[in-house]
């Protein structure tokens, strides 16, 4: 649970807490979730300052929660209602993920994962969510992302409920942008929003540069804003959730 | 079958004392039949070769695929999976006459008669059999020690011992691909990349994988790269003006490859920089090839 909010290498003491309030929520219950998800998300651990800067602390964001995140943070609508969001398991054209749809009854993601050849294999630090990074999955990452930001989720048949093909074939859900547009015109007013929409205020001066400067030669508007956000939602910064 | 006469450690000689099905009926420790593996990559010889490995994730009914022919071994096999009466289908057994064409004839008959054919439906693979160019390796798997069911249920672990997280099935497919259960940062095949590494111009597609992050292709030198079916994933925004924009692509073909002092950040991009170099290498290396895949066309899944 650890791993999936905060921390993919959670302390041992850190553990120890959320196990502790698993046994006894204070009152004699044992198992009160709620106290669970308090302990976890009140912990020292999770809330000093110093996980932000710490190299090893925090987690990879699941692809799902990245796409939720984006429609959930730029108004998404299905223009006929129907928000017939197909399967988007598939790593190579796909975002990799989707609800339901694990391989495995435990999840997409082992607890115990260590991304092998890596930094992190050395030390025997466990980060779960790398079990789906490989060379086809981070390029049908921004592949997709690339589509679905500026163009909307391509649905067969939004009128239809059932899987069909017709006229009506589109790009039927999409983000509507609103604040974003307004901002068009101000590169680093755009990106800060997004730095703070989507990666809790951390992005680093430095890569808000770096887009704000290859923003400001595009003259279509929503071209503009789909470049930010594709730059933020490909950055590691926004990636790695702290 | 003996594998410590290292002058018939050859792909060959591996797989005629194979193609005589050896190994029935004498369960071999894991590590000796992975040696067997090493053997089949013979790294001795100088031409082109490549290893390939498909690993079932799900459950295969091996009494179907590789199925007991000789009369006393077919009946035993039909009584205990139902089948008909005087050798024909029943329950989940096969007929006798449908494993006629399929039947395989090792180069040394195997003792006691006993007799063995592929399933009806592997008439290409049971054809590669019996012109030596296929082996079947039997009573492979991950026990420490082989052991009847009287042993496997004594308390006597020390003498008895178990693999770990036995019917984990996650940590099972682990121990099978590296001999370690879940967590595991090494596996077989890395071992043998690993090895190959200085034969290989380019290293970085010395170990390939085409489903996921298998731990099997996984380890200390050699790097798993991952193909999708398609091939190589070539990343749109790096190949092309994003939105029309040459600027945005720039700035974010450098920003996804940048070195991070964040651990999990620096390993992210790293992926990703490897993916961008071994796409071109890779679609450049595919478009020259004059190889022209022989696969057959896929047929429908039979549950037979």
């Amino acid at each position: 649970m650890i791993q999936r909010l905060v921390t993919s290498n959670p302390s041992p003491a850190y553990v120890a807490r959320v196990a502790s309030a698993f046994n006894n929520n204070g009152a004699g219950v044992r198992g009160d979730i709620k106290a669970v998800f308090t302990a976890i998300l009140l912990d020292e651990e999770a809330r000093n300052p110093s996980g932000v800067t710490q190299t090893g602390f925090g987690k990879l964001r699941e692809p799902i929660v990245r796409l939720v995140q984006w429609g959930r943070t730029f108004g998404i609508s299905s223009a006929r209602g129907s928000w017939k969001i197909g399967d988007q398991s598939n790593p190579a054209n796909q975002i990799g993920q989707s609800p339901l749809r694990s391989s495995s009854v435990f999840n997409f993601f082992r607890p115990g994962y260590v991304p092998p050849s890596t930094a992190l294999s050395a030390s025997q630090s466990p980060a779960p969510e790398f079990q789906f990074v490989n060379e086809s999955s981070v390029g049908g990452y921004l592949n997709a992302m690339q589509n679905i930001i500026r163009n909307g989720i391509f649905v067969n048949a939004p009128d239809l409920p059932q899987n069909a093909s017709n006229a009506t074939d589109g790009f039927d859900i999409a983000a509507a942008y609103t604040a974003e547009l307004a901002l068009v015109l101000d590169p680093a007013a755009l990106v800060k929003r997004l730095g703070l929409l989507l990666c809790a205020g951390q992005l680093s001066a430095a890569t808000q540069t770096l887009i704000v400067t290859a923003l400001s030669t595009d003259a279509v508007k929503l071209n503009r804003v789909a470049a930010a956000v594709l730059l933020v939602m490909a950055s590691s910064e926004y990636l790695i959730q702290k | 079958m003996h594998l410590f006469d290292s002058d018939k450690h050859s792909r060959h000689a591996f797989l005629r004392r194979s193609g005589q099905l050896a190994l029935t009926g004498t369960a071999l420790p894991f590590a000796l039949n992975l040696a067997a593996m090493g053997e089949a990559a013979a790294f001795d010889a100088t031409d082109y070769k490549a290893l390939v490995c498909v690993f079932l994730y799900g459950g295969n009914d091996y009494a179907n695929t590789v199925v007991t022919y000789d009369d006393p071994s077919y009946n035993q096999y039909s009584a205990i999976r139902g089948g008909g009466f005087g050798q024909t289908a029943g329950g989940i057994a096969l007929a006798k006459s449908a494993l006629g064409a399929t039947l395989l004839n090792p180069t040394t008959p195997l003792p006691g008669g006993r007799q063995y054919a592929l399933h009806p439906s592997m008439a290409g693979m049971a054809n590669l059999f019996n012109t030596g160019r296929a082996a079947v390796q039997l009573n492979v798997g991950p026990l420490v020690t082989p052991m009847t069911k009287a042993q496997y249920q004594s308390a006597d672990r020390t003498n008895f011992p178990l693999p770990p997280k036995l019917f984990s099935h996650n940590d099972q497919q682990s121990v099978w691909q590296s001999s370690s259960p879940e967590g595991s940062t090494i596996g077989w095949g890395e071992n043998l990349g690993d090895l190959a590494l200085s034969g290989n111009a380019n290293s970085l597609v010395t170990c390939i994988n085409v489903t996921g992050n298998a731990v099997f292709l996984s380890g200390d030198s050699a790097l798993s790269y991952q193909v999708s079916t398609n091939g190589a994933v070539p990343i749109n925004a790096v190949k092309s003006n994003v939105y029309g924009s040459s600027a945005v692509r720039a700035a974010l073909a450098g920003m996804v490859q940048q070195t991070r002092a964040h651990t999990l950040e620096n390993e992210y991009n790293r992926v990703t920089a490897r993916a961008i170099g071994g796409e071109a290498l890779i679609a450049s290396s595919l478009a020259s090839s004059s190889v022209v895949p022989c696969f057959p066309p896929a047929t429908p899944w039979s549950t037979s």
